[in-house]
């Protein structure tokens, strides 16, 4: 089967697309995007994790057909012009990874909360209570870091949303 | 290999709920599939070998959420985070157990694929009996209407002939009610070991109505614990009514556990007598 769907904000056609095909298959072995790890394969490690029409997915459990039609964005798609984007050099600057596997997962579950929080700031006080680093828990929880460098994760995600006037 | 599926052939979309359920019915090794999250679980536990096709319910138009004073209306297709963000006046109850489950299951996760795998471990079935859900249910023509606890036959058993699909749920509306959820589990964002779900009625100073669901590692769907429920019936709102009541749930017949790789039998009740004295304390105010 086919789909057409826009990955990266390009719009992408990909052909022999099995039923059981996973969108984490068609951006690794179709798009050759091998960011989004394959990890835990449905433990919930989050290594997979892209976004999906701004809302953070594990890739390796999205049926690759019902991706159709949606907008896909993978860590590939976040640097513009060169430029890494504020999550990724603030990653690099705090050394908020180690050997890096989960990084990428890790990474586009603080970009979606991001813009979450750009969108729509007020809905972080009426849908999470708004105490801001139970906020940064409940989006990154989901994530398993092997090397145990949660710290510098946290401390990442809470620095880049206290600019936001979010603490 | 991912999405063990490997006999799966066919994905269909369709865009009716009578033609969703005609495909179903004509094909016995077709499936729906909501988010497809769950139905990832069971196939990578070997559920799933002889499923040759998917149904996706994604384009029947069963996302609506209403609000009336009566009922929470919701369609099968809204996903946990999209309740989460809604509007509605949501009970306690419904809120907290969706903040339990991860945020990426959220995204995909709906009402009615967590209903249909009737699991004892996930936070929102969990929720929906505390609060007492009815589950719309069509085979295409009529739809009927079912109480949650007829409708949780048993694990991977809800109450669904060949050819039915559950169209949405309604959550009854009653005023004033003191509701709460916990869950213990081993990892951050793991399975339930135990949660619990409560939904009370408070009048006078004495309890009027309670409802206390029990999920997690349990050997059926989620139970309600009548025996804690009739010893809060009718009883004041004082600390000694609730330590008192939660004690029925260690009671032989009130939990069917067993002891597997993660706890004893007796460890789960105690768990279960714990957490129900624990969150009635904290939605009473005690
Ligand atoms: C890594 C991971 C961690 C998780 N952690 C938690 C957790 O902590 N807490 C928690 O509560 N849950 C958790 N879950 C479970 C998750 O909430 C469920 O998988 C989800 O709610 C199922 O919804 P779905 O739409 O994806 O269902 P699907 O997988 O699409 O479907 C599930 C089943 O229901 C059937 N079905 C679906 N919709 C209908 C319908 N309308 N009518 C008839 N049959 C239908 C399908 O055929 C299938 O058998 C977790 C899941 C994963 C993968």
């Amino acid at each position: 089967m086919q789909i057409s769907l826009r990955v990266n904000g390009e719009q992408v056609v990909v052909d022999d697309v099995k039923a059981r095909s996973t969108l984490l298959d068609v951006l690794r072995d179709q798009l050759n995007l091998k960011g989004a790890k394959k990890g835990c394969e449905g433990e919930g490690c989050g290594a997979c994790t892209v976004i999906v029409d701004s809302r953070p997915v594990y890739s390796c459990m999205y049926p690759a057909l019902a991706a159709s039609g949606r907008s896909v964005l993978t860590v590939e798609g976040l640097e513009v012009g060169g430029q890494l984007d504020r999550v990724q050099r603030e990653f690099i600057d705090r050394w908020a990874f180690q050997c890096g596997y989960c990084t990428p997962g890790f990474i586009m579950a603080l970009e979606a909360l991001v813009r979450e929080a750009d969108s729509n700031p007020g809905k972080f006080k009426e849908v999470y209570g708004g105490n801001i680093r139970d906020i940064v828990k409940d989006a990154l929880t989901g994530h398993i870091c092997r090397c145990t460098g949660y710290e510098p994760i946290v401390e990442t995600a809470l620095l880049i949303l206290s600019e936001k006037g979010l603490d | 290999m991912p999405f063990n599926i490997q006999s799966l052939e066919h994905y269909y979309t369709p865009r009716t709920v009578e033609e969703a359920c005609s495909l179903l019915s004509s094909n016995q090794d077709f499936i729906p599939i909501a988010g497809g999250s769950a139905i990832y679980i069971f196939s990578a536990k070997g559920l799933l070998q002889d499923i040759r096709g998917f149904v996706s319910l994604s384009s029947l138009g069963l996302n609506g959420i209403h609000g009336s004073d009566a009922y929470i209306e919701l369609g099968a297709m809204v996903t946990h985070q999209e309740l989460l963000e809604s509007r509605l006046d949501k009970p306690s109850v419904l809120s907290e157990a969706l903040l339990a489950i991860p945020k990426e299951v959220r995204s995909v996760g709906t009402v009615g694929g967590q209903l249909c795998t009737c699991f004892p471990n996930f936070d929102l079935n969990v929720a929906l009996l505390a609060l007492d859900a009815e589950i719309m249910v069509t085979g295409g023509d009529q739809v009927r209407r079912e109480g949650i606890e007829k409708f949780f036959r048993g694990v991977l058993e809800p109450d669904l002939r060949p050819g039915e699909i559950v169209t949405g749920i309604k959550v009854p509306r009653k005023r004033g009610l003191l509701s709460g959820y916990s869950k213990a589990a081993l990892t951050a964002h793991g399975f339930s070991l135990i949660s619990v779900g409560v939904a009370l009625e408070v009048n006078r100073g004495f309890f009027e109505g309670a409802r206390v669901a029990v999920g997690g590692a349990l050997n059926t769907s989620p139970v309600r614990l009548k025996g804690v429920e009739d010893a809060l019936r009718g009883h004041p709102v004082t600390r000694e009514t609730i330590v008192e009541a939660s004690e029925s749930a260690l009671s032989e017949g009130a939990l069917n556990v067993g002891t597997d790789n993660k706890a004893s039998s007796e460890y789960k009740r105690r768990l279960a007598s714990v957490l129900i004295k624990r969150t009635i304390l904290r939605v009473v105010g005690l």
